[in-house]
């Protein structure tokens, strides 16, 4: 019966240590990489290439950086549709295509918001 | 390829643990929450192990999240009799006093070949021959002959039985053991002199080698005929 409460203490300790962790490596990679997504938008969208460029390498260096971390704690599918969309940035700058950039650049934020939201404790995601 | 086979060895070894934890009685007689939640551990063990796109974490939080389920249950349960029966339910008495409760049967939609299957598993042919016969939580069913069915016991013929325990295991596959030696009060030495007297070399050649309560000392070499010996008076156990 000791090692049963034991197990009824640790367990959730762990369990919320665990969604503690998860919660802030998701939280963090997105509110740093979003602001990034939305700097590359205005550029694009103020047909400044030359930012646009700039935001989307810094982009790519900070998604590689963090996406190995991620990789941990969040489905690599939705991990998959951030990669996605970053690449769609970066061949929408090479090409300067406004139109196509925006919308990229548009799906790219929706994904790094979606990163913390879908773990996120609500009753939403629970049911 | 690698990364499926590194997925497997991790989950398999957190499966492991948290059907140990979840202790003996689980790989026994499973009440009906032990049963959804070991198939669910299954499920949830096995998804991940295939599927690479799957974070490890989620499987991990979901064994762990089940394993303390089970703990609160087990706990809970242990101390209120009311929450254990609302969980695990109550025995039915299936069979009393030799009458079949058909009320009963019918409430569990249990079938009367059913009862009668689970008896002939008990040795009993003949429902006549059945007092009583209980359908327990975790699904086993218990039939209980009429006691003039039964063969006599010992108590019931008036004979004196001996101390009858659990046979102490000397020597397995040429190994002495030695916490069985101490439980006996005896050393190896005392051992190898009476592996001589049988005509042992010594506990290396032996397959297995026992001293039961009654003193009996039980050994067979590898390929061998078993030998016996009076080594201990009956007097002198105390295990």
């Amino acid at each position: 019966m000791k090692f049963r409460v034991t197990l009824l203490i640790v367990l959730p300790l762990l369990l919320c240590a665990g969604h503690f962790i998860s919660a802030r490596e998701a939280r963090g990679a997105s509110q740093a990489l979003l602001g990034q997504a939305q700097a590359a938008r205005a550029a694009m969208d103020a047909d400044d290439w030359v930012t646009a460029q700039t935001q989307a390498q810094q982009l790519r260096a900070g998604w590689d950086e963090a996406h190995a971390r991620l990789q941990l704690w969040i489905d690599h599918a939705q991990l998959d549709e951030v990669s996605r969309a970053l690449a769609g940035v970066e061949a929408s700058v090479q090409a300067r295509s406004r139109a196509q950039g925006l919308m990229q650049a548009a799906l790219l934020e929706e994904a790094l918001r979606s990163l913390p939201e879908r773990n996120a404790p609500a009753l939403g995601n629970v049911l | 390829m690698l990364t499926v086979c590194a997925r497997t060895v991790l989950l398999f070894a957190i499966t492991v643990v948290a059907v140990r934890a979840m202790g003996k009685r689980q790989l026994a007689q499973l009440q009906p929450f032990e049963v959804v939640i070991t198939l669910m551990i299954a499920e949830l063990a096995a998804v991940p192990m295939g599927d690479v796109g799957l974070s490890l974490y989620s499987g991990v939080v979901s064994i762990l999240t089940l394993l303390f389920l089970h703990s609160l249950i087990t706990v809970a349960s242990f101390r209120s009799r009311r929450l254990r029966a609302l969980i695990c339910g109550r025995p039915s008495v299936l069979v009393r006093r030799g009458q079949v409760q058909l009320s009963e049967l019918r409430r569990l939609c249990f079938d009367l070949d059913d009862l009668l299957e689970g008896m002939r598993a008990q040795g009993l042919l003949n429902v006549a021959d059945v007092e009583t016969a209980v359908l327990e939580t975790n699904g086993a069913l218990n039939a209980f002959a009429r006691s003039q069915r039964r063969p006599p016991t010992a108590q019931e013929m008036g004979v004196r039985t001996p101390y009858e325990g659990m046979p102490l295991l000397l020597v397995l596959d040429g190994q002495v053991q030695a916490p069985a030696l101490g439980a006996c009060g005896r050393d190896e030495a005392w051992l190898l002199s009476q592996l001589r007297e049988m005509g042992f070399a010594g506990a290396g050649e032996l397959l297995l080698c026992s001293l039961d309560t009654q003193g009996e000392l039980f050994a067979q070499a590898r390929g061998g005929e078993p030998r016996r010996l009076r080594a201990m008076e009956p007097q002198e156990v105390r295990w």
